[in-house]
């Protein structure tokens, strides 16, 4: 008789925190998307003046992922990318005038609509590589 | 077969001027579209509304739409107040608006971020500011 078994080990622990990780992550790549499509509209549309509000988007004040200041306008705390738990993450801008410019020309939510689709699947591929 | 509908902004403010709760702050200043600009409009003429709101976004394919909406008062607590009323009625109860064939569409509302304080670049007077997304449910 031919057998053959194999064993697997299972931490449940460790399979739960490896999920959790692979989630954050995925949400992390995704909001980058959405970033980059936030900065898109902005130049594209000619909203940059200095570069101070384009910069300020991924740059993080909470998380110690700090990008640095990319124009020499840019202030510490300009940046909004702060982890709230392991399955949320807040994106934005904390410049004075960006408030502003989302009542006028709706950049961060037009973004939204466009990097939806993209954020979902980078989303999706993040998990799937990292689990 | 409902028909696709590429704006909802007449039926959306139908829906506020029915509802006492804000017409009681408000009355009829419900403006859809953005604050008419004091540089372009004469004030006489003015409607003078306390709270606008404009299609800012949203994707037909999946049936959701985004609204800007301002609201803005003589006070900052005033204009809070007025927002959270509008908040609620999207949020605490089902949204639904008729298409123009008489079907009953239903939307699930939700408030994107915060209500931010802000104030009208031109007058100075207080205002709240806040995204709502409406996203269609079959």
């Amino acid at each position: 008789m031919i057998s053959a078994s194999m064993r697997v080990k299972f931490d449940p622990r460790k399979a739960k925190r490896q999920l959790q990780d692979a989630i954050t992550k995925g949400i992390e790549m995704s909001m980058f998307v959405w970033e980059t499509a936030v900065k898109m509209i902005t130049t594209t549309e000619n909203h940059v003046l200095t570069g101070r509000y384009r910069a300020s988007l991924n740059r993080s004040t909470g998380d110690g992922l700090n990008h640095g200041s990319q124009v020499p306008e840019s202030k510490s705390g300009d940046g909004l990318h702060e982890k709230i738990s392991w399955k949320e993450l807040r994106g934005g801008s904390n410049v004075e005038y960006a408030l502003s410019l989302e009542k006028s020309f709706a950049l961060m939510s037009r973004a939204l609509d466009t990097a939806r689709g993209d954020m979902l699947k980078l989303f999706v591929d993040t998990v799937a590589k990292n689990t | 077969m409902s028909s696709v509908l590429n704006d909802i902004s007449g039926k959306l403010r139908t829906y506020l001027l029915g509802k006492e709760s804000l017409t009681d702050e408000v009355g009829t200043r419900i403006f859809a579209g953005p604050f008419p600009s004091i540089k372009t409009a004469k004030i006489d003429n003015q409607s003078n509304p306390k709270v606008s709101f404009r299609q800012t976004g949203g994707n037909p394919k999946v049936e959701n739409f985004r609204y800007a909406f301002t609201v803005r008062a003589d006070t900052l607590l005033e204009a809070r107040q007025i927002s959270v009323i509008i908040s609620n009625l999207f949020t605490q109860e089902a949204f639904g608006i008729e298409d123009d064939d008489g079907n009953n569409l239903s939307y699930w509302a939700g408030i994107e971020g915060s209500l931010n304080d802000t104030v009208d670049e031109i007058t100075g007077n207080p205002e709240v500011f806040f995204n709502v997304n409406f996203t269609s449910i079959y």
